[in-house]
């Protein structure tokens, strides 16, 4: 299964964009709104600032749609803005300390001799413990392997080096199995993990 | 990234969020408004410039020859407008490599989109005006409404969440004459 972003829009619909029809761009709209909303969500975390980022990012595709020269899939420009000002509204953010680990320190050594909490974890469970995830991180490990991100590209994207990329990446993932692990050991229905918006 | 990898893979069986009912709607309606605000704006300077290029053409120049052609080598307004033209060139100038220098890196709401997109136009406008320019005389009063835009432009842009408060504080930041 690819990225909910993989959606082929025709060419001439793209060219009626470009033109300035606002009837083309509301059709794109429509595809584009479910998986931006969600990329937004898990990158930002508030629905309020998610909200901001669609509306000004869909903005941007409208207001930049001749800058695309057709050299690569429209959905991937289109998902790269909407990338592009979560990023922005999270460095601009300065209430958002703490967005990410440390990234200097090492993750601890996973245990990899049971199954993997998320193979059997349900899918609240799974949200709620990337929820509570720092944004950058969170960012990352959605970037990474929802989107199908490369380190180099997060690290470009998000203005880091491809180490803390990495680091993000171990830190989180060993986050989040700790996090299901204890929910999934200790108390199926932890509040802290089944609390979601 | 690793598509076998378990946690990539419960990641992407997530389902994807439910859009608030009104994102839809209310970007709709800033993109109508824009619109709307432009459909009025755009005719409105032209018709202004036509204005000026009127009170322009009724000028008395001293630049230019009986057949009203001009000579470039006769081109030459007085000495203070010179410096002024200069000036006010290199003013321009400054305002634009500013502006280049802080584009696309701060946020912007969609107000602060809609002034900008609109004040570009007005600058592309008088743009188009001054490449028909035909002396400095001219050309003169083109480059004080070209300087006067970008300065509304670096507002807005310094700004990017208000746009009409805090004009002293973008005055102290941007570029002076």
């Amino acid at each position: 299964m690819t990225s909910h972003f993989c959606i082929d829009i025709p060419a001439r619909l793209i060219a009626r964009i470009q033109c300035g029809e606002l009837a083309a761009f509301d059709q794109v709209y429509r595809l584009f709104e479910r998986p931006a909303w969600t990329l937004a969500l898990r990158m930002i975390g508030n629905p309020e600032d998610a909200r901001e980022v669609v509306h000004d990012a869909m903005l941007r595709v409208f207001d930049r749609a001749r800058q695309f020269r057709g050299d690569s899939p429209f959905w991937g420009w289109v998902r790269r803005i909407v990338v592009n000002e979560a990023l922005m509204r999270l460095r601009r953010d300065r209430a958002h300390v703490g967005q990410a680990y440390d990234e200097t320190e090492h993750a601890h050594e996973a245990d990899t001799s049971t199954p993997a909490p998320w193979v059997w974890t349900e899918a609240r469970q799974l949200e709620s413990a990337l929820e509570a995830l720092p944004a950058l991180t969170r960012s990352v490990i959605w970037l990474y392997h929802v989107e199908g991100h490369t380190h180099p590209e997060i690290a470009e994207m998000t203005g880091k080096s491809i180490s803390f990329s990495k680091s993000q990446l171990a830190r989180g993932t060993a986050r989040l199995r700790e996090l299901l692990g204890t929910s999934t050991a200790e108390d199926p229905c932890s509040p802290t993990l089944m609390a979601t918006p | 990234m690793n598509p076998t990898d378990p946690l990539a893979t419960a990641l992407r069986a997530l389902p994807q969020a439910t859009p608030p009912d009104d994102l839809h709607a209310r970007l709709t309606r800033t993109l109508r408004a824009r619109r709307a605000r432009r459909r009025w704006l755009v005719p409105a300077t032209l018709a202004a410039s036509v204005v000026l290029g009127l009170l322009l053409l009724g000028q008395p120049w001293t630049d230019r020859d009986p057949s009203g052609a001009q000579l470039a080598t006769t081109s030459t307004p007085a000495p203070s407008a010179n410096t002024e033209l200069a000036s006010l060139q290199a003013y321009s100038q400054r305002l634009e490599s500013w502006l280049a220098e802080i584009s696309d890196d701060a946020p912007r709401d969609a107000r602060n989109l809609m002034a900008t997109a609109e004040l570009e136009d007005l600058v592309g406008l008088v743009d188009v005006q001054l490449s028909a320019a035909r002396s400095a005389s001219e050309s003169l009063p083109l480059w004080r409404q070209r300087v006067a835009l970008l300065e509304d432009l670096a507002a807005v842009r310094s700004e990017p969440f208000t746009l009409a408060a805090e004009s002293a504080r973008t005055a102290a930041a941007t570029p002076t004459l």
